[in-house]
């Protein structure tokens, strides 16, 4: 199958064979660094989405996610403006948002041909639906019927993610570590998970996303950050599998064709703390990349993954676009905006 | 000819007005490295490793005093036989060099017969044992690593020496990380009798400059000056420092090692 990213390779090189002397290619863009293994391999354009922080300010880059249109929607807890809206030149099409002092997690959903945003906001300790322009279409409180939710501000919801039926599925990642059910008017379907060591707890449930990569059987990819992995339960919350990826705090899985993309916010095994990378599992789960990292294709029993160039700080998470070009967000990164890694 | 000239003029100013700015590898800087050695002494036997070294890297060792240079590459191992402190960094060019660690390695000291600890540490940080200060290793990099041991309120150890001996000074291990609530300030307290039967009580105030950066393992000598076979230290964790966002709240004191010279 041709995609659209190996049509616009061909064609680009066509174009420059054709028509381009040598000397056009010189400059400025000799010997950039190269970062990624086998296949995934990436560029890095770290100025992409630089803007004026006194008209468009960011604090921790929280998420990011790509409409169908192109346009990037980047989520911060800067309440200037929570929802930064990119054209993919990386310039700013719009701002809105100022009301989400705890802004943490941006899902995409297309429902029935119209996109919706799902914005968590651990501090107001809710779960929000909005338009692409900032409507407010529905809230979610902490479910005051579960015993953990007696006290809502137990309730810090990190993630959600959208079924195809339309239910919603919240990570309580800073909260009480439930993951929660819910149909798609917002009434309590479900509750699982909760804190723990064992295999269907967590700790640090902090990203989940519907893998339909498998269309008949689509299940719930969850991230446990502290414990280093990623868990994979039945839509019904039963725990199914735990895919470890020693070292690696991973934040969100992000599904883009058959791979899975994580962006980690730091790793065990070097001596700086800010040691985040980006990690790509294929449809086996087998990790292919870690651009800014280490890969071990041996799969040692005591490997850890880890950083081993300081290219990113914090990552928190990472879009892919329509082209496999990557953007970084990043939390606690000194205010920077998202840093895009071009695909080779 | 001209048109072609215009053509080619037009064709690289496009370019260069497009230009997309990409990071180059002089501009990115390798991960910091961490470092394992088998001994916190200088004894000849003292192997140091990099578990976690970039595969493409190489690791350089500089001893501060005399400048001698070693370099290792990846998955190898470096005996070092000199005491004093090391300049490590991993290298990889053209990346940036990666920051630099300081490794200290020490002369071996007197010989402890036995260390007690009369009041324990906290039991969560109390995994090595009694023999995490005598071990003759260096701990791990954080405060959850292997060879670590603190507590964030008074505790009180006795150390007994197989005769009565000279003891100079004696240096501490000790952890720094200001994120972590662990600060080196505290006050240390020596009590011992004499061979004269008479009691000796000294006070000593351990401190090392506030830092704000993670984890650090460091070494701070303290002049002891007595003769004794067996002597107490009760350690009273400072609290921490006004810069701090717990300011005012116990800190924690952590100590890796204690050797008597």
């Amino acid at each position: 199958m041709t995609t659209r990213r190996d049509f616009l390779n061909r064609s680009l090189a066509l174009g420059a064979s054709a028509f381009a002397p040598s000397v056009f290619w010189s400059c400025g863009n000799d010997d950039p660094l190269i970062i990624g293994h086998g296949e995934y391999r990436y560029r890095i354009i770290p100025d992409w989405g630089k803007q004026d922080a006194s008209k468009f300010p960011v604090q921790d880059c929280h998420e990011m996610v790509q409409t169908q249109n192109g346009d990037l929607y980047l989520l911060t807890n800067h309440t200037r403006n929570n929802i930064l809206v990119y054209s993919l030149d990386g310039k700013i099409k719009n701002a809105w948002g100022t009301v989400f002092p705890g802004a943490h997690g941006l899902t995409l959903f297309d429902e029935n041909g119209s996109e919706v945003l799902w914005i968590t906001d651990y501090e107001r300790h809710q779960v929000f639906k909005m338009t692409l322009d900032g409507q407010l279409l529905l809230t979610i409180d902490a479910p005051q019927d579960v015993l953990a939710y007696k006290d809502p501000t137990n309730f810090k919801p990190t993630e959600t993610a959208i079924a195809s039926d339309g239910s919603i599925y919240i990570a309580d990642g800073y909260g009480a570590q439930h993951i929660l059910h819910y149909d798609p008017n917002g009434q309590l379907l479900n509750v699982f998970g909760g804190y723990g060591t064992e295999a269907h707890l967590f700790q640090n449930a902090h990203g989940i996303c519907i893998d339909d990569r498998k269309k008949d059987s689509p299940t719930l990819l969850i991230t446990a950050r502290e414990q280093q992995a990623v868990k994979r339960f039945s839509l019904a919350g039963k725990h199914l599998e735990t895919i470890s990826l020693p070292g690696a705090y991973i934040c969100r899985p992000v599904i883009h064709n058959e791979q899975c993309y994580f962006s980690v916010l730091k790793s065990k095994g070097v001596g700086n703390a800010d040691s985040g990378f980006v990690l790509i599992m294929d449809q086996n789960d087998q990790v292919v990349s870690c651009p800014g990292a280490t890969f071990d294709s041996e799969n040692k029993a005591d490997f850890l993954y880890h950083q081993t160039m300081r290219v990113f700080q914090y990552p928190h998470d990472v879009c892919v676009d329509r082209d496999e070009n990557l953007y970084v967000a990043q939390w606690n990164s000194g205010n920077t905006y998202p840093i895009k890694l071009g695909r080779l | 000819m001209i048109w072609w000239g215009l053509y080619f003029g037009v064709l690289l100013f496009v370019g260069c007005a497009q230009e997309t700015i990409y990071l180059k590898p002089d501009a990115v800087q390798l991960s910091t490295p961490v470092v394992e050695t088998s001994s916190i002494y200088s004894n000849g036997v003292n192997k140091l490793t990099a578990p976690n070294l970039d595969p493409e890297a190489t690791l350089e060792v500089v001893h501060q005093s005399t400048g001698g240079r070693l370099t290792m590459a990846s998955g190898a191992s470096l005996d070092l036989e000199l005491s004093g402190k090391y300049q490590i960094r991993s290298l990889r060019p053209p990346l940036q060099p990666s920051a630099t660690i300081e490794l200290q390695l020490l002369p071996e000291g007197q010989l402890i017969s036995s260390l007690t600890w009369e009041t324990q540490p906290e039991p969560e940080y109390f995994k090595g044992g009694s023999a995490v200060l005598t071990d003759g290793k260096s701990a791990g990099p954080s405060f959850q690593s292997a060879g670590w041991t603190g507590a964030n309120r008074p505790f009180v150890v006795s150390v007994e020496m197989a005769h009565v001996k000279t003891i100079d000074s004696m240096v501490l291990g000790v952890l720094a990380d200001a994120g972590a609530w662990i600060f080196p300030k505290a006050k240390m307290q020596l009590t011992a009798t004499s061979d004269n039967g008479a009691p000796i009580q000294k006070e000593f105030m351990l401190e090392l400059p506030w830092q704000t950066q993670g984890p650090s393992h460091h070494f701070i000598s303290v002049p002891l000056g007595i003769q004794a076979q067996t002597f107490t230290l009760q350690f009273e964790p400072a609290l921490l420092p006004e810069q701090h966002q717990g300011a005012g709240q116990p800190a924690w004191l952590f100590l890796d090692e204690l050797i008597i010279y």
